[in-house]
């Protein structure tokens, strides 16, 4: 039985009658990068006010250490395993970065010395400076100096390479990876920016309309996923039918190209049946599996909305 | 040895780190007894995903071209430079023919299905040759 | 600490906690000289009132200091460094407790 650190079932939220998250089902396992992917506007940040007790949910339940999120009583004892980054990275505007490591510092027992001292010094944060005088990329540092300081078993991060330069944004990325190689720490980070995903994330969510429409190990899923690409030498005549797995199917002149999920050899089979034509496969990339997931998941809405059944 | 950073051309980045490992050892890059740096090094280096690295590592030590002493580190086996010798020889062979079938303007996908139907045959040749032997 | 946090806050309170403790002084003596209460002890009276009035003061700038905090969009919910607060491992209650006596010590 895996151990789940993070767990949904079923999360729905609307605000002002427009629906935010539609049945949300999650699963973070302990120990790993676990990358949430989706749109603006998705359900990303509600999802994560949800996990952190900021916001209540219409229905359905969320767990973090095993613990409810509803649990008023438990909820300062989850607080303190947990490092977090909000979307906005807003701190107090009459604090300096000095003071307001001072102020966090008592607050975690679990303090470590050692990390403060060393991401003050790598992220190049001016101790005497006032936060609203920080700009937006060192604000993003300083929070997450202050979420990765506490000796947090989780940390769950709202876009945290967010306004960071490609420099910046690889340091903090290393410092992530880092932390989870040395100390184990399971990470829940939301983004949008699929490039750091793809290699510092070992499982994926991709999230659209406030649902979960792909979930689960990312070299799995890269794994199951092929694109196959039909020439046809005369005219193009396809099988009406496919076997189950395939997700799309497009034709340009006479090429036709099909995104598959999974069941690859059956389709490939079926696919190599079809009279004058070369079958060739080819791995497909985290973009494309999102792009596509996220598509056809608002084809498929709007198609439900014009009246036809998907 | 230095580690490439990964490509974002869908193939999964342990199978990338793989080649990368198995390429250097066939060019002479990482000899037998070389030492490959620790799994939380590559990672930091790269900016990947431990578990990836993990994997490769695992993955190579199963096939042989890898030897993880528990404590001390990765280190390149024995049989991974007989092999890449080995290897060596194959490549400059295909090579060359390759080039002296160029005349014949094969597209890579006939090229690749007669390779495969000419493999299929010499599998099933030694048998075929048994067969005759006994029956005569 | 929240001590800390709570003096940082309240520095600028502290000022319009004086002013209004200073008003209310003033308004109290000049009324007491005009009509002073049969059998009253004014300095018992004094002490109690504005015990009273200084720990509702407190308390609603307690509280209005979450609020206060500067928003620029006109967003529904938390905004501001108030998610931030929120996510900290500290209760409500001890929040607004600590922030209470800190405007209480800073004056």
């Amino acid at each position: 039985m895996t151990d789940f650190i993070i767990e949904t079932n079923q999360l729905t939220k609307s605000f002002k009658g427009q629906p935010a998250l539609r049945g949300l089902n999650l699963r973070v396992p302990r120990g790993s990068i676990f990358g949430f992917l989706g749109r603006n506007g998705a359900g990303k940040t509600t999802t994560i006010k949800t996990l952190m007790g900021l916001l209540r949910s219409d229905s359905g339940a969320a767990r973090v250490f095993g613990v409810q999120v509803t649990d008023a009583d438990r909820s300062i004892e989850v607080r303190r395993r947990i490092g977090f980054v909000t979307e906005d990275k807003e701190l107090y505007p009459y604090m300096t970065v000095e003071q307001i490591i001072r102020f966090i510092r008592p607050l975690f027992p679990r303090w470590r010395h050692d990390l403060e001292r060393r991401y003050l010094q790598m992220f190049d944060l001016p101790p005497k400076r006032k936060i609203p005088d920080l700009s937006k990329g060192m604000r993003s540092k300083l929070m997450l100096l202050l979420a990765i300081s506490r000796g947090a078993e989780l940390l769950i991060l709202d876009e945290p390479t967010d306004g960071l330069d490609p420099a910046a944004t690889e340091d903090v990325l290393r410092e992530l990876v880092d932390m989870s190689a040395s100390e184990g720490t399971t990470m829940f980070f939301s983004s949008h920016q699929l490039s750091e995903v793809e290699f510092i994330a070992d499982h994926i969510g991709i999230i659209d309309l406030g649902k979960m429409v792909a979930c689960g190990v990312l070299d799995e899923m890269k794994a199951r996923y092929h694109r196959l690409q039909l020439v046809f030498e005369g005219s193009v005549e396809l099988p009406p039918r496919w076997p189950d797995g395939v997700e799309s199917v497009r034709q340009e002149g006479r090429v036709v190209s099909i995104l598959v999920s999974h069941n690859v050899e059956a389709i490939v089979e079926q696919a190599r049946s079809v009279p004058g034509t070369s079958v060739e496969s080819f791995p497909v990339t985290l973009r494309e599996i999102f792009l596509e997931h996220v598509r056809s998941n608002r084809d498929a809405l709007v198609q439900r909305m014009v009246g036809n059944e998907v | 040895m230095i580690f490439r950073p990964p490509q974002s051309s869908g193939v999964p980045v342990y199978l990338q780190l793989i080649e990368q490992v198995k390429h250097a050892v066939e060019t002479g890059a990482l000899r037998v007894g070389d030492q490959l740096p620790t799994i939380r090094k590559v990672a930091g280096e790269l900016v990947i995903n431990p578990n990836t690295v993990a994997r490769a590592y695992r993955e190579l030590e199963h096939e042989g071209v890898l030897e993880l002493r528990h404590g001390s580190g990765a280190f390149i086996k024995e049989s991974a430079g007989g092999r890449a010798r080995i290897l060596r020889n194959a490549h400059s062979l295909v090579r060359s023919a390759i080039e002296r079938l160029a005349s014949l303007d094969l597209t890579d996908d006939e090229l690749r299905r007669v390779l495969e139907s000419e493999l299929a045959q010499a599998r099933t040749a030694p048998l075929q040759q048994g067969v005759a032997k006994g029956k005569a | 600490m929240l001590w800390y946090k709570g003096w940082l806050e309240t520095k600028f309170k502290l000022l319009l906690m004086l002013v209004c403790m200073g008003f209310y002084l003033i308004v109290f003596y000049l009324m007491r000289t005009a009509a002073a209460p049969p059998g009253a002890r004014p300095a018992a009276v004094f002490g109690l009132t504005a015990t009273t009035l200084a720990t509702l003061l407190y308390t609603w700038l307690a509280g209005a200091g979450i609020n206060s905090q500067p928003s620029f969009q006109a967003t529904q919910g938390l905004h501001g460094s108030t998610l931030f607060t929120l996510s900290l491992p500290v209760s409500r209650l001890r929040l607004l407790a600590v922030r209470a006596s800190a405007d209480q010590r800073a004056a």
